[in-house]
């Protein structure tokens, strides 16, 4: 909201300078966004007359003036295309200067001497617009130094007001508010209600008496043609960010301005019969001032004549009915109408207009009697016109005057922390318009109706710890129940993960939590998404089923940029289950790789990063984990990833996830250059680990064999390794392959394999015999899966 | 004969000393103390003579015997330094060629935000408790004292599933999930993923919010401006960094108030990032209103609380430096190896 502090000073004038008020203002809840000036800086410009004007003798488009600044007749030579003899408008005198520090001079133009510059408004700061010469009315002091004139040494202030204070919305408003910040008394413009001078009425009826509980109509006759609006009511809606539009509509919302109380006003020889306040029918049809078709619906609160609806109620007025440069009879309104009734309407049409923001906010109930005698009492002044009576409708319902509320100075205290005096809180919560009285240490206190937010204890509170300053409550922390916010030792949490990925070597992105679809598709292509109803954009149009998809856009963002090894890791929720009802969110661990294995370095060959590189990541992050051990891999079926190298992940026994290289397929729908390698992991599946058990530690050595193998390239290492476990006995610790060989010299099928066996007793020395037979007897085993020792 | 055992001594010492190799030092032991050498041979001839010039001879050729061990000795370690120093040199490298690296990766910084926060929190007891993204109205916006007419949800630019499911627009309804699985007292700090229907240069429709709650009985306004004091002390690692609080507006708490800091850069001086106030909006935080413990079925007289709730990035750009708030979800690995 912007206001004029000029303005605002006319009703209460706190002896502070512009910046204290702004800072009281801000600390008061009234936050100022910005303080700008009215007008930029420029001097030695008044008002003036043109007395005469002829053609240039050199120039088409130049005329030569005489101008009279109230001492002196001056030449000047103007451009402007409205320049006029008798016209009155801003000189700037030789030796003024102008915004942007343009200095004005004796000069000649085309051999015309020129003695000062009639001005433009946008010469002068006050409009962006190029329109000629600022043409300033009949009556404007010929003289007068203009910005004192026009009161341009002022500030527009803005405010950023929050939805609970639609009670200073209004000069009068924020005057009420400064007169209890400032302790200040109010000066409010007398309003002169015109005499009924004609007897014309226009009947309003209530249909909806929840919605709209006061409607106060007056007709207002004979208003004369107009010219422009009066120059200073132009300029302080200028100042408040509201552009003028037509004289009548300019006064309703300056007294919207003014007031509070939005007001609207309908051309009375367009309107059909008398006026009702209604729901509206569903699929009736209003064409609104700015021309847009609404369609409303029956929760649309209206006002409608005898035909149709005249206003979408305290948000817009319909086109037909609305008042232009030809309309000389107005049916005037200044009506109530509830939040619930206006609340998300306008943004449901996409409007957004200055009387429903107030609307919704809440109006003061009491407001629209005098809005409308101010409103009739500035259009007979300004631009004349026979006022007829004021006719009130109500829907046969009492406003009901705010409640009663009981504060108990004892439980403020124990909520604020600080005492506060009983006398002190009662002159406080007075100030600001409530009605107070005291019984020993507890306070019923009356809010003012325009305080739509005042209706609990709890309220006040706040009203007085933003009275007294939020500041001045500091205390020590009483007490806090002592408590231990870490998490068990025992859980894997995220922040554990990242570490281990981090130190690994992986980035950690935060990709959007809605996807593509085709995208999500291509990655988790047999159930449906959650769709969002209303997307920002189609590739953000359903919440993701995996972290794949997000993480594989990142790395093609970084192939784009010559990444050359890129590791990147997410953790996030993905969402599973068709609809937003029955969804289930479960975390996920995601990491991919590409590009080289290791950075480029000079002593070692550089090559691409391979299925071992992701797995081995895998293995080292669950080993750090605490569940190495619970760690197994199986041959698995990801439709995104190469059939033949990608894996299930099982922990304990249990499905948890995915790794392999991406299917080709895959990397064509995110525009990737494989190959690239993924994983994923259920946060479920690894998010606990068991607390270390120590044992003893064996006093006798480890003996090391190993064996050189013949084994089918379909037998999975891992079937090997239980197939020598199985058949090793109990002092098999360790079987680990440390050499692979397929190619000349082995047979087709077939590999050639150095497995690494470790035996160890606890208890004793094993001796070679032992060993020897342990074996011969795995290797016997080992013949019923096409096992040989090599030859 | 005494003659003899010193040229031979004297000839030993010479060429032992200038034996220039293991090997030719190996030959002289040989041929001076070896089984058939030069001063062996001498102890043999010991026999021939009478026992008290075999005793004065055999104490004199043991002492040059003793000395040209000694000299062997003294060159063969003389030979084996300089041999081994020769390896060494033989083996210099170049020290300053790059080492065969795994270079570590980096969390997020957003990330990083919110371990600090959370740690910070839950150094004061406070412990990390989760929520759905997908909720539902009751939640994100009812239980919150943000009823359907109410301007407040005109602010929050809502992503919808349906009438009922939306993605929440602010991690508050993790308040409201704490509150109804535990009773008070109650101390919660809830970061997480937020959603916003809103995308330009200073909004992404996906953001990061941290909630904190604590509920107690008589919990005071003034103890959220201690805890608050505290909490951006250590945030900022400044134990003088100046606070203030502005009376503000949120459904969900009354008293309700925005936290400004002293501007970080300027030092309250006034500077582009603070806008030339001095002050810098770092989070909103308020006493929890009762209509949102009567909510979840609590009495506002018998208990009262206080929530904070934090934007992440917004901490993040302040602390970090960063000015574009799409570069936290770009995840260019050059923007990300900034926060290593």
């Amino acid at each position: 909201m912007l206001f004029s502090e000029n303005w605002l000073r006319t009703w209460i004038d706190p002896q502070v300078d512009t910046d204290e008020l702004a800072h009281r203002l801000t600390m008061a809840g009234l936050e100022v966004d910005a303080i700008e000036p009215a007008a930029p800086a420029f001097d030695n410009v008044v008002v003036a007359e043109v007395k005469s004007v002829r053609p240039h003798p050199d120039a088409d488009k130049l005329r030569v003036t005489e101008v009279f600044d109230g001492e002196t007749t001056w030449q000047v030579v103007c451009g402007a295309p409205n320049v006029r003899e008798g016209l009155k408008a801003p000189l700037a005198r030789v030796g003024a200067t102008l915004p942007g520090g343009m200095k004005i001079k004796k000069a000649k133009l085309r051999g015309e001497p020129s003695h000062g510059m009639l001005c433009g408004a946008d010469e002068l700061g006050l409009s962006s617009a190029r329109d000629g010469l600022l043409e300033l009315p009949d009556d404007a002091p010929v003289g007068r130094d203009l910005r004192e004139w026009l009161d341009l040494d002022d500030a527009v202030i803005e405010l950023g007001i929050t939805p609970n204070r639609g009670d200073v919305l209004s000069i009068a408003g924020l005057a009420q508010e400064c007169s209890a910040l400032f302790d200040a008394t109010l000066n409010a413009p007398e309003t002169r209600a015109p005499a009924a001078s004609v007897t014309s009425t226009r009947a309003a009826g209530i249909e909806a008496a929840d919605a709209c509980p006061v409607y106060l109509t007056q007709v207002i006759e004979a208003i004369p043609a107009r010219g422009d609006t009066d120059m200073m009511i132009a300029e302080r809606l200028r100042r408040a960010g509201v552009s003028t539009v037509e004289p009548i509509v300019d006064l309703l919302n300056y007294v919207m301005l003014e007031t509070g109380q939005p007001m609207h006003a309908f051309d009375a020889d367009r309107l059909d019969g008398d006026i009702r306040v209604r729901w509206a029918k569903a699929g009736e049809k209003m064409v609104g001032l700015n021309e847009q078709e609404l369609t409303l619906e029956d929760d649309c609160l209206v006002v409608a004549d005898a035909a149709n609806p005249i206003a979408l109620a305290g948000i817009i007025g319909s086109q037909p009915s609305g008042v232009s440069g030809e309309t000389r009879r107005i049916v005037l309104e200044s009506a109530h109408f509830t939040p619930e009734a206006v609340a998300g309407r306008a943004r449901r049409f996409g409007l957004s207009t200055d009387a429903a923001f107030r609307f919704e906010r809440g109006v003061d109930p009491s407001l629209p009697r005098q809005a409308i005698d101010r409103a009739a009492q500035l259009i007979t002044e300004l631009l004349g016109g026979q006022a007829g009576p004021v006719v009130e409708a109500t829907g046969g319902r009492e406003l009901s005057a705010p409640a009663a509320i009981t504060l108990d100075m004892d439980w403020a205290e124990r909520r604020l922390g600080l005492p506060v005096a009983t006398d002190r809180a009662a002159d406080l919560l007075t100030r600001l318009g409530c009605e107070v009285t005291t019984d020993g240490n507890v306070l019923s206190v009356v809010p003012p109706t325009r305080r739509f937010d005042l209706a609990i204890p709890e309220d006040l509170l706040e009203e007085l710890a933003r009275l007294i300053g939020y500041d001045e409550f500091r205390a020590p922390i009483t007490r806090m129940t002592p408590e231990i916010g870490l998490p068990a030792a025992t859980d894997n949490t995220t922040t554990r993960i990242g570490d281990l990925m981090a130190d690994r070597g992986y980035f950690e992105a935060i990709t959007y939590s809605f996807v593509d679809r085709e995208l999500d598709a291509v990655i988790t292509p047999d159930s449906p998404p959650i769709e969002l109803a209303n997307p920002i954009a189609s590739q953000m149009a359903v919440m993701r089923q995996s972290l794949w998809p997000g993480l594989l856009e990142a790395v093609a963002h970084n192939q784009k940029r010559q990444q050359p090894a890129i590791r990147l890791f997410e953790t996030g929720h993905r969402f599973a289950g068709s609809t937003a009802e029955t969804a289930r969110e479960t975390g996920e661990l995601a990491f991919v790789a590409a590009g080289h294995a290791a950075p480029e370095q000079w002593g070692q060959a550089t090559r691409p990063v391979d299925f071992y590189d992701i797995k081995g990541d895998l293995e080292d992050l669950l080993e750090g984990l605490g569940l190495g051990n619970a760690l197994s891999f199986r041959a698995g079926t990801h439709p995104a990833l190469h059939p033949g190298q990608s894996a299930e992940i099982l922990v304990d026994g249990h499905a948890v996830g995915e790794i392999g290289a991406l299917h080709p397929e895959t990397l064509k729908a995110f525009d990737l250059k494989g190959p690239v390698f993924a994983a994923r992991l259920s946060l479920a599946g690894i998010d606990a680990r068991p607390l270390p058990q120590s044992a003893p530690l064996s006093k006798f050595p480890r003996i090391r064999r190993d064996l050189a193998l013949v084994t089918p390239t379909s037998l999975a290492f891992s079937d090997l390794s239980s197939a020598i476990r199985a058949a090793g006995g109990e002092f098999l610790r360790d079987v680990e392959p440390f050499d692979r060989y397929v190619g000349e010299g082995v047979a087709e099928g077939k590999q050639s394999l150095a497995v690494k066996l470790v035996f160890q007793n606890d208890e004793r020395t094993l001796t070679d015999d032992e060993i020897t037979d342990t074996i011969n007897h795995i290797l016997e085993h080992l013949r019923q899966h096409d096992v040989e020792l090599r030859g | 004969m005494s003659n003899s055992l010193d040229t031979l001594e004297k000839d030993a010492l010479a060429r032992i000393e200038s034996a220039d190799s293991l090997d030719a030092l190996e030959a002289l032991r040989v041929e001076y103390t070896g089984k058939k050498g030069s001063i062996t041979a001498q102890m043999k001839t010991l026999g021939q003579l009478d026992p008290e010039e075999r005793k004065t001879q055999g104490a004199a050729i043991n002492a040059v015997k003793d000395r040209v061990i000694g000299a062997l000795k003294g060159r063969r370690e003389t030979l084996q330094a300089e041999a081994l120093k020769a390896k060494l040199a033989a083996e210099t490298i170049d020290v300053t060629l790059p080492g065969r690296r795994r270079p570590p990766g980096a969390k997020h910084p957003v990330t990083q935000i919110t371990e600090r926060v959370s740690a910070i929190f839950q150094a004061m007891g406070f412990r990390v408790a989760e929520g759905p993204e997908i909720e539902d109205d009751w939640h994100n916006f009812t239980a919150l004292n943000i009823p359907e007419s109410h301007p407040a949800r005109a602010m929050h630019d809502t992503f919808y599933f349906d009438a009922n499911h939306l993605l929440r627009t602010h991690t508050s309804p993790v308040q409201i999930r704490a509150m109804q699985e535990t009773k008070p007292p109650l101390k919660v700090i809830a970061p997480g993923r937020v959603y916003r229907c809103d995308s330009d240069m200073t909004h992404s429709p996906m953001f990061h919010q941290i909630e904190v709650l604590y509920l107690d009985e008589n919990v005071r306004f003034t103890d959220l401006r201690a805890t608050l004091e505290t909490f951006l002390a250590a945030l900022f690692e400044r134990e003088d960094l100046a606070v203030r609080l502005r009376p503000s507006f949120f459904p969900f708490t009354e008293p309700s108030a925005e936290v400004d800091i002293q501007c970080v850069h300027c030092g309250g001086e006034g500077c582009r990032v603070c806008k030339k106030t001095g002050w810098i909006e770092v989070l909103g935080a308020g006493m929890v209103h009762p209509n949102v413990l009567r909510s979840v079925g609590l009495d506002p007289a018998e208990v009262s609380g206080f929530a904070i709730g934090m934007g992440v990035e917004r901490l993040a750009m302040l602390r970090y430096g960063v000015d574009d708030l799409r570069a936290f979800f770009e995840n260019d690995l050059r923007f990300l190896r900034q926060f290593q």
